[in-house]
């Protein structure tokens, strides 16, 4: 057990190689030069060469890469070329603030995604199914930029029981209850792509198991609905769940970064979309390499979670 | 696939031997999907013709017109602009985006499927790994990077399509031609003397084609979303061109003062068409996979 898990983290090692390879790549691919771009009107020739030579433009490829790479563990990932601070206090707050958005919409996702599911499993080829899954046909089809305006228009304009977007009520302080207030809705838009994904999977679980023959076992020795679904049919979906929640992190932080946009979050979609415009590349390389590494995180995570409900593996085995 | 197919064919029950053309017509959401879908082609590739204004000029004196007020059908945006026109122009770049890039991507993704399939053990092994971490992987970071290196663009978006969809297209592909390989026809060209190659291009992939069709229609409807999403953010088509998701995006400042149809309309043939392309791909599942 503790083997396989010990081959998964050495696994991951040659991916985040890479990851840092492609992410480092954009500041050498791309079309801009950022110094010229930033000072060349105030600037002669030789004091571009000078501040190149500060940045270290002038070295060879591989060189450069080595010293971003330790720039991220000593030097905060480098310094902005348009703010001309350190990356990592720019990207850092940020991606506290869009981790929280992720976390708050992945478990919206699992929660309600479940639920719709097995409301549908349950009801299987009746009206309530069949609505469901229209609704959920409707839904994974929306163009979420419009979805989430839809949410601000009802939830903050017509009913006005939530702020219409940030982070915080900036008249009266904040505090722990402003900040659930002004995350409910950012992260219900976030969620929905990869709940409606969930939800579809639960319920197409929820019937196969249900029709499966152990289960009709069961219910001809007169178990109830409750035990069954609760005991059997629920922890023989929960394996499945896990891999799809895995999977569905990617969509919810791509959805996040729509989200925060349409919300005015301030995360680190916002930082980067920012960033793209004036080719600041020491915040764009930093920001996609923390969001990066992180997905990486969450999937060997998720990995190993399911190895630890994988009862095979958990007596014994290889 | 010829004559252990032939035989398979003659064997099957008499609703499958009816040609595939039919039977798609007889799927009622299959056709509704290839109405909804023709419509859209049509007036895209027409477009110039249909719209009764030009779709970028500005109109400073009606700005913001109405919904059904004369001259402006679907009334105009911000900047005086007929929705209505920009409507019609706003899909082009939508359906070419999603066309070219899923092609693309069913293309390469086959081809590493095939490979995955067919290659030795370990080549199998490292490809198929690779595809598994590039599995769900947030394609927004693909988008943001090729913004940086491009610039936003058209290809921003063609490539992020690419890169979100070749995996799934490739396990796919890897799961079907697994299945096929161990067939007895595959068996029956190989000691036929057929090459491996061979084996590939004229025995298993046409049975697979049917597959990564259906896939792919479903994948176009998807990306219609996804990359009218990115546009909405900047990173896709840029002003003044007329772009489903760019309206959304600028039509959001005046959503909630009195004027929700602007971003409305858009988002509504973005949900119309790709449901269209979903009830195709549904349709064309029955009809090829019964």
């Amino acid at each position: 057990m503790s083997r396989r898990i010990l081959l998964r983290l050495l696994g991951a090692i040659p991916l985040l190689f890479v990851i840092s390879l492609l992410v480092f790549f954009i500041s050498q691919a791309g079309p801009a030069d950022p110094i010229r771009d930033a000072l060349s009107q105030k600037m002669t020739a030789h004091q571009i060469a000078q501040i190149r030579n500060a940045y270290g433009l002038d070295k060879p490829v591989y060189e450069q890469y080595l010293n971003w790479v330790k720039s991220l563990f000593t030097n905060g990932g480098g310094i902005s070329l348009i703010v001309r601070s350190q990356v990592s206090g720019i990207v850092l707050p940020a991606f506290r603030n869009t981790l929280l958005l992720v976390a708050a919409a992945t478990l919206l996702a699992v929660v309600l995604g479940v639920a719709i599911g097995f409301v549908a499993g349950i009801r299987h080829g009746r009206l309530a199914d069949r609505l469901t899954m229209l609704l959920v046909q409707i839904g994974s089809n929306l163009p979420v930029y419009w979805f989430g305006l839809i949410i601000i228009w009802l939830t903050a304009v017509e009913w006005g029981w939530l702020p219409a977007g940030g982070m915080h009520d900036l008249r009266n302080g904040g505090g722990f209850g402003d900040l659930l207030l002004h995350l409910i809705a950012p992260a219900f838009a976030a969620s929905l792509v990869g709940m409606l994904i969930i939800a579809r999977f639960v319920r197409a679980a929820v019937i196969e198991s249900e029709q499966s023959d152990y289960i009709r076992t069961y219910r001809s020795q007169g178990f109830g609905q409750a035990a069954i679904l609760g005991k059997h049919v629920g922890r023989n979906i929960l394996p499945p769940i896990v891999n799809t929640t895995g999977l569905v992190i990617g969509s919810v932080i791509t959805g996040a970064v729509f989200v925060e946009v349409i919300f005015s979050w301030p995360g680190i979609g916002s930082v980067l979309l920012n960033a793209i415009p004036g080719a600041d590349y020491p915040v764009i390389q930093g920001g996609i390499l923390l969001v990066a590494v992180t997905f990486v995180v969450i999937n060997l995570v998720t990995d190993i979670v399911l190895d630890l409900l994988n009862p095979r593996l958990r007596h014994g085995g290889a | 696939m010829s004559a252990a197919a032939a035989g398979l064919v003659v064997d099957a029950p008499p609703r499958l031997r009816r040609s595939p053309l039919a039977r798609l017509v007889r799927s009622r959401e299959a056709v509704l999907g290839l109405v909804v879908i023709g419509v859209v082609v049509i007036v895209s590739v027409l477009a110039p013709l249909l719209a009764p204004q030009d779709p970028n000029a500005g109109h400073p004196d009606s700005v913001l017109a109405a919904v059904g007020s004369p001259g402006h059908l679907l009334g105009t945006d911000e900047q005086g602009r007929d929705v209505l026109s920009r409507l019609i122009y706003g899909g082009r770049a939508a359906l070419y985006v999603s066309v070219v890039s899923v092609a693309l991507a069913l293309a390469i993704g086959t081809a590493l499927g095939l490979i995955g399939a067919f290659a030795g053990r370990r080549t199998s092994g490292l490809l198929m790994r690779t595809i598994d971490l590039l599995f769900a992987f947030p394609v927004i970071l693909v988008a943001l990077s090729l913004a940086a290196v491009l610039q936003p663009g058209p290809w921003v978006l063609i490539g992020t399509v690419v890169f979100g969809a070749v995996p799934y297209v490739t396990r796919i592909v890897y799961a079907e031609a697994k299945v096929e390989r161990e067939k007895e026809y595959v068996e029956a060209a190989r000691s036929l003397g057929a090459s491996e190659a061979a084996i590939l291009a004229t025995e298993v992939l046409p049975n697979i084609v049917s597959s990564v069709v259906i896939y792919g229609t479903g994948l176009i409807g998807v990306n219609i979303v996804f990359t009218a999403s990115l546009s909405a953010l900047g990173l896709g088509v840029q002003p003044p061109d007329a772009d489903w998701g760019r309206m959304i995006s600028e039509g959001a400042k005046v959503l909630v003062t009195g004027s929700p149809g602007v971003a409305t309309f858009p988002a509504v043939a973005i949900l119309l068409v790709a449901l269209a392309f979903n009830w195709l791909g549904d349709g064309l599942r029955d009809v090829l996979n019964p």
